[in-house]
């Protein structure tokens, strides 16, 4: 061990702090993910005495991947809608939430008692308590698009938006985004959350100095705020987008656990997973390299000696 | 905070004063009306909860019962003994949060402060356990529990499935916790690493200067330190824990959870109303309560771990 040069030892130290990580990674992700994967390349049949068989298929392994895109008439469709649905969701989701830390880190009074009701979506939607909520509310589950959105009425708006002539997607974007602004509300509490936490790493003393300087609110935001928060935002983009694409309420992940729990097509239903699941990948890589440049941290501390 | 600064504007301009009158008024709309949006659900839980069949019935009771009952909240506890799945979930959500925490900032610190290869590729894996959807791994995952092995190991040596049986077990749960892959270890894993990246790198040397190793620098100086994400972290934890109704439905048979118990609530009711009351209006006063009764604990913890939201980093002694 003496002979080995600091960087040496420190790259040892790192693989140690993630050995514990690692090892349940490849026993609890990775095996049963192989398997999932296995699965898509058969027929996957449950037996009645317990137990599975994996049945091979005649047309070929790639046969479940196939028919996706060519006999299926749901899957390219549901596939589709999921990305345009959020191409504008997720920038809304990060934006809002940015809006209300910000808002929540300034001093008022009362503060205290806001942070605290920002914070309760994060408990109300966390599970089971959404989900029997909305069943008696009369909707389906809370932070989906008919949770309790319909205290809105947006009849009004939307009378208004076709007397103006507006094309027809365009309007029911509009009333998509108003009608959802308290699905929004509730899905952005985490995101709240994160965003607070980079704005409490701000030192004051950082917003004395631009104060003594003669700094506007607007300036300090975009130049003191922004910069320090832009690794929450990095963090806050990718957590909104991955778990926008895999709530219950998307319609290929609909789509998905139908085929898996009712028509029992668990093949099937893997093979598509797979192909989503890949996209999202490869996006949320993109929004890493493209994101990644424009992060700030403050002391370098990617560059350690 | 300064009070020269302010002084100052006054002197150039009334106009800051306006301003600030207007962003005040303004800051309160907003808030109160996206409060509105938030409490409204609760107000729900609230006004159906205790109230008596006869005012859930009543027309012109609209939010306030005309006889404010807690008999609800007594039935739920104790006649469909609400408590012991409650003590269970307690147990596992605690248990679970701390494991999980341990491994998950460790991890975050290697990731964060570490250079050696491979670790952008392993962040990348950790992006990706965040990403699947456990719906949907359940049926292999179920198969795995049932006779845990290690890529068939035990089933190659001993020559059958491997005996090692989790399922129905507190181990089903604590396991994969104690290595990481607990309920969104992915997402504590990156808040992690984007607060230890944050942090000097000064902190660390000066301790490496002093002698420690890099155990001791992480556990006496960057742990103490990471105190606002550990509770932040903890809490979402616990809460998402304490939430989870698909996992203890696919793992437990006789343990049953506060939220396995919630999810079938309508068909335990069914057991102990009387025929007559079989029918989903009578249901929603006792499932509001037992669905306030879930949430009290989690907005105990969150009072209590309040105050370290609040608290600012520059008041831990890092910076300056």
């Amino acid at each position: 061990m003496k002979n080995l040069d600091m960087r040496k030892k420190r790259s040892i130290a790192g693989w140690l702090f993630i050995v514990p990580w690692l090892t349940g990674f490849i026993i609890f992700f990775f095996q049963p993910v192989l398997s999932f994967l296995r699965y898509s390349f058969g027929n996957f049949k449950m037996l009645p005495e317990g137990g599975y068989i994996l049945e091979p298929l005649e047309n070929g392994v790639f046969t479940h991947y196939i028919n996706a895109w060519t006999i299926d008439s749901t899957y390219p469709l549901a596939f589709v809608d999921a990305f345009r649905h959020f191409s504008y969701e997720v920038p809304i989701i990060v934006f809002f939430s940015l809006f209300v830390a910000v808002i929540l880190n300034q001093k008022f009074h009362g503060r205290t008692v806001m942070r605290a009701v920002f914070f309760l979506p994060i408990i109300i939607t966390s599970g089971v308590m959404g989900l029997v909520l909305g069943q008696d509310m009369g909707a389906v589950e809370m932070g989906t698009a008919a949770g309790p959105s319909t205290i809105y009425d947006v009849t009004l708006l939307t009378n208004f938006l076709v007397k103006s002539g507006l094309p027809q997607n365009i309007i029911e974007t509009l009333t998509g985004v108003v009608s959802n602004v308290a699905g929004l509300v509730w899905k952005s509490g985490v995101q709240i959350l994160i965003f607070l936490i980079g704005l409490l790493a701000i030192p004051s003393s950082y917003y004395e100095a631009a104060t003594v300087e003669g700094a506007t609110g607007w300036e300090t935001f975009w130049k003191i705020t922004f910069p320090i928060v832009s690794p929450f935002i990095l963090a806050n983009i990718v957590y909104t987008l991955i778990v926008s694409c895999m709530e219950v309420g998307n319609g290929v992940i609909i789509y998905v656990l139908e085929t898996a729990t009712e028509s029992f097509d668990y093949s099937y239903a893997s093979a598509m997973m797979w192909m989503y699941f890949i996209v999202i990948l490869l996006i949320v890589g993109l929004v890493f390299l493209i994101c990644g440049r424009f992060v700030f941290y403050g002391n370098e501390t990617g560059r350690v000696k | 905070m300064n009070k020269s600064a302010e002084n100052y504007e006054i002197l150039i301009s009334p106009m800051y004063y306006i301003g600030k009158l207007i962003w005040n008024v303004l800051r309160w709309f907003i808030l109160i009306s996206i409060s509105f949006i938030i409490l409204y659900p609760l107000i729900y839980m609230l006004s159906m909860s205790v109230r008596s069949s006869s005012d859930f019935f009543d027309v012109t009771v609209v939010w306030i019962p005309n006889n404010f009952t807690l008999d609800n909240f007594r039935r739920v506890l104790f006649e469909i003994e609400l408590y012991i799945p409650m003590l269970h979930t307690f147990l596992l959500s605690t248990f679970c949060t701390f494991l999980q925490l341990f491994v998950t900032s460790l991890a975050g610190y290697s990731f964060a402060r570490y250079k050696f290869k491979g670790r952008n590729f392993l962040f990348a894996l950790v992006l990706v356990t965040i990403m699947m959807p456990s719906q949907m791994v359940s049926i292999p995952n179920y198969i795995m529990m049932k006779n845990l092995d290690f890529f068939g190991i035990i089933r190659l040596i001993t020559g059958s499935p491997s005996p090692i049986n989790l399922l129905n077990s507190y181990l089903s749960f604590l396991l994969p916790a104690a290595l990481g892959q607990g309920l969104r270890a992915g997402l504590f894993i990156l808040i992690f690493r984007q607060f230890y990246r944050g942090l000097p790198v000064e902190l660390e040397e000066a301790a490496m200067i002093d002698g420690c190793g890099h155990t001791k620098t992480y556990f006496s100086i960057m742990l103490p330190n990471a105190r606002t994400p550990l509770i932040i972290c903890g809490t979402f934890s616990f809460v998402w824990y304490w939430g989870d109704y698909f996992t203890p439905y696919v793992f437990f048979v006789t343990i049953r959870t506060l939220a396995v118990q919630l999810m079938d609530f309508h068909f335990i009711l069914d057991k102990y109303l009387p025929l007559s009351q079989h029918n989903f209006y009578y249901k929603i006063p006792l499932k509001q309560a037992a669905c306030i009764i879930s949430i009290i604990p989690l907005i105990l913890l969150f009072v209590l771990t309040q105050r370290f939201f609040v608290k600012g980093i520059d008041k831990t002694g890092i910076v300056g």
